[in-house]
């Protein structure tokens, strides 16, 4: 792939890059590096991007497997606060904003393990189980059960 | 959840700001890495164009100077297929063949690592004991030397281990 065809692609889908920054990193400073390594990374896995997959799927799966991968200086321990009501109480009440839904969604997901934020990350783009199993490189029912475990964690930190 | 995360708002990078990425000079960990190497690879090749007058390595035979200069030519060897491999994060078809693919890689890494700076240790101590009459004195010193040499392969090889302990917790993870 040329170099002007990739940069349309990424920023096409740069958006996908800078949620999986964001879930992995803890100041803009990192959040900037992190971004910046996987274009690096994508830039170099180009030659490996089968035409036949979802151009979203191949930028997902480099993403993640930088974000956990990357040798990250970890500046700061403190993960950003987010408000304790589920979204959608939030909604119903309609005393918060938007921006202080996603902030406390993103948060939320920032608390779980490096492993299961990938897997929600992947689920919150509604791809289906068998996607999430190819690119994780397990197997659906594995998934599956993953998957229950981390809605339940994530609705406890919504809730606590 | 979902409506929230398709609403989050992201950052824009222009394409100007892309193509600078893309660029291995422009990378922000690698800079810092090839700064680093870049500067200790100078100072070794520093020493090994001055070690034979400042050292007086005239004054040793040719087979320990043999050993001192293979020391730090190794050192740099190490030091510059180091960097070149920090570069590859991407290892496999998915993430956890990838993860476990880096983390074997690692794992060779951490060995090259301390046995490179051992064998680095061995030569430069080698060379200045050659010819010098050990007394107690220069025995105490020489063991307090490899004393401290000792520790710092063993603070190599710990700060390896973090990592590697952590990516294989991961990978474990990711299947299970």
């Amino acid at each position: 792939m040329e170099e002007k065809d990739f940069l349309q692609l990424i920023s096409a889908n740069q958006g996908i890059i800078h949620k999986i920054s964001k879930l992995y990193t803890n100041t803009p400073e990192d959040r900037q590096d992190l971004f910046q390594e996987i274009v690096f990374q994508l830039w170099r896995s180009m030659d490996n991007f089968r035409k036949e997959a979802k151009p979203g799927t191949f930028i997902y799966r480099i993403s993640i497997n930088t974000a956990i991968t990357s040798f990250k200086k970890d500046r700061t321990k403190k993960i950003l606060d987010y408000t304790d009501q589920l979204p959608e109480i939030a909604a119903e009440t309609g005393d918060v904003t938007l921006l202080e839904r996603t902030n406390a969604l993103t948060a939320a997901i920032k608390k779980l393990e490096e492993t299961d934020r990938a897997v929600m990350a992947l689920l919150l783009e509604e791809m289906s189980y068998r996607e999430i199993a190819e690119i994780i490189g397990t197997s659906e029912n594995n998934i599956a059960v993953k998957i229950s475990r981390i809605k339940g964690r994530i609705k406890k930190l919504l809730n606590a | 959840m979902k409506d929230l995360w398709n609403a989050s708002q992201t950052e824009h990078t222009n394409m100007e700001t892309l193509k600078n990425m893309v660029a291995e000079k422009s990378h922000p960990v690698l800079k810092k890495i090839k700064r680093q190497l870049l500067v200790e690879i100078a100072a070794w090749i520093v020493i090994i164009c001055v070690y034979h007058n400042a050292f007086d390595g005239d004054k040793r035979p040719g087979a320990i100077n043999l050993v001192f200069v293979i020391g730090f030519l190794q050192a740099i060897a190490y030091n510059l297929s180091s960097y070149l491999g920090a570069r590859n994060l991407i290892q496999g078809v998915n993430l956890s063949a990838s993860i476990k693919e880096y983390t074997k890689k690692l794992k060779k890494f951490q060995w090259a690592a301390v046995c490179s700076r051992a064998v680095l240790m061995a030569a430069i101590i080698t060379f200045f004991c050659y010819g010098l009459e050990i007394d107690t004195k220069r025995l105490i010193s020489i063991a307090v030397i490899a004393v401290l040499f000792g520790i710092q392969l063993v603070l190599i090889s710990l700060s390896w281990n973090k990592r590697i302990k952590k990516l294989t917790g991961i990978a474990a993870a990711l299947t299970r």
